[in-house]
Parts: structure tokens; C-alpha cells; sequence
């Protein structure tokens, strides 16, 4: 069963947890909750967005996008830092995809 | 067991035979049958079911399997209507609903590997927020003891009158 959670700019896809005859989705939250706190506190003042996570058959897969604040040894160090520790909590494997931006992203020009 | 894979890795890794295990096994079993294959897969997004439900058929149009129907069960719903205040105001509620589309898709006549492979296929490509149901109906041979019927081996039984 592959999940996804919440994607900001208005457009939300929920875990399968909320299907219907479907189970997990009051874990999915927690785990949803703790991961962003967990990423929010890595990453300190250069995420650029909300991360966007997705879960497919049990891969957790966590998008984050970045400024390009930091030098990108320190990125690479915190990255799988993050991916080590997640996986480890989780005891599922944990993949982090970057994209780093230079930048604030503008979603629309009014 | 599970794999760490590397920071940035494409997420649909090629795969790879672990160790000396080969990738095609061959056995003398008798393979099983399936009468007929139903997957039904849940979203909340029909658009997301489209293109899967587009995609689960060209790959089994491509394997060459039997599809017997694609059809459409109706959605549902699930409504809950809420206080809309944290503290009184029993009379403003606010309105939440779940929907849940479906999709299925029957194949016909398939092998237990033939099924197998596909599902896998299937399964390893699900989009995120979509679930998947299967169930197969099993042909098995019918047992040695209820082949034949019984009624001409029996002994006779005198069959007895109780007059009251």
C-alpha cells in the first residue's frame, strides 16, 4: 500500500489511511508530524517550502527544496544524516530527494 | 530485511539478483490456476485511477493476458458534519467528506507465475495515495474421494415401515 501526505501550495493528497476500509492513517499523522518537526529542526532557515513526503510500499520518500545558504558539504552531511536517522526510527529505508533553489520560490505574480 | 539506497538514487532502481539466487527459478509443481484475477484499486483522485487503470491494461494487453471487464464500482462518500467553534455555538457546523473512487480491472485464465509477475509489475508502480485489492479465485482439482458419485456403490438398505 503507498501512501502520500501533505504538498504545499493548496494541493493536498492524503495517505491511503483515509480510504475507505482502509487502516493507519492516525500513525501516517504522527509519523507525518514528527518527520516535518525533525526536518524543520535540520535544516534550520533554508528550507525553502513545506517538505513533501510520500510513502510507496513501504519506501518513505521525503522532497525537500533548499536555498543555497550552506556550502554543499554541510548539505550533504545533514542529508544523510537525516536519511540514517529516519531509516533507523522508522525501521523502513528513508530516501531524501534535494533540489536546492537560489532563491524564495514565487508560485504566482500578481 | 530492507536496503539503504544512496542519497539522490532514482527511485525505480533496476533490479538486481542478490547474491548467486537466479532470477528465473524452475520448478516440477504443477503450476496453479486462476479462474479469474480482480484488482480493485481505491483513491481519492479519479484522474490518478485513470491513468493507472490505463496503464494496469496496456501492461496486460502486452503480457498478452485475457482482461475479462474494466468497470467502475460507484464512489463513496463519507461525510462528517462538525461543531464549528471550539466553545458553544452549537448551531454552526462545519461540513468535512472523504471520497473514495474505485477501479477494477478482471483478468481471466492466468498461471500463479503469470500472476505473479504482474502483480508485482503492478504493485511496484502504484502511485502514492492509491490502494490496491486483489483477489483470485483459485481451479483446483476436485478430490479423489468425491469424484464419482456414491449412489450406486452403497449397499442396499431394507428400508423398514413403522406401523403406528
Amino acid at each position: 500500500m503507498s501512501k502520500i501526505f501533505l504538498c504545499s501550495a493548496g494541493f493536498v493528497i492524503s495517505p491511503t489511511g483515509n480510504l475507505d476500509s482502509e487502516e493507519g492513517a492516525a500513525e501516517r499523522v504522527v509519523e507525518d508530524v514528527f518527520i516535518r518537526c525533525f526536518l524543520y529542526g535540520t535544516f534550520v532557515g533554508i528550507m525553502a517550502q513545506e517538505p513533501v513526503l510520500k510513502r510507496r510500499a513501504n519506501v518513505l520518500i521525503v522532497c525537500l527544496v533548499l536555498l543555497q545558504n550552506m556550502t554543499p558539504s554541510k548539505i550533504y552531511f545533514l542529508a544523510s544524516y537525516t536519511e540514517t536517522l529516519l531509516s533507523h526510527f522508522y525501521k523502513c529505508p528513508v530516501k531524501l530527494e534535494l533540489q536546492t533553489v537560489p532563491g524564495a520560490l514565487v508560485y504566482k505574480y500578481l | 530485511m530492507w536496503i539503504q539506497f544512496s542519497l539522490g538514487t532514482d527511485l525505480h532502481t533496476v533490479f538486481q539478483s542478490y547474491g548467486n539466487m537466479p532470477l528465473v527459478s524452475i520448478s516440477d509443481e504443477p503450476d496453479t490456476l486462476y479462474r479469474r484475477l480482480s484488482v480493485l484499486v481505491k483513491g481519492h483522485d479519479k484522474a490518478v485511477l485513470d491513468s493507472y487503470e490505463y496503464f494496469a491494461v496496456l501492461a496486460a494487453e502486452e503480457l498478452g493476458l485475457s482482461i475479462e471487464k474494466v468497470y467502475e464500482p460507484p464512489r463513496k462518500i463519507e461525510r462528517m458534519t462538525l461543531l464549528k467553534s471550539v466553545h458553544v455555538y452549537k448551531k454552526h457546523r462545519v461540513q468535512y467528506e472523504m471520497r473514495t473512487y474505485y477501479r477494477c480491472l478482471e483478468l481471466k485464465h492466468l498461471t500463479g507465475s503469470t500472476a505473479n509477475v504482474y502483480l508485482e509489475y503492478i504493485q511496484r508502480n502504484l502511485p502514492e495515495g492509491v490502494a490496491m485489492e486483489v483477489k483470485k479465485t483459485k481451479i483446483e482439482k476436485l478430490p479423489e474421494h468425491i469424484q464419482k458419485p456414491i449412489w450406486g456403490t452403497l449397499p442396499q438398505v431394507e428400508e423398514t415401515v413403522n406401523e403406528s
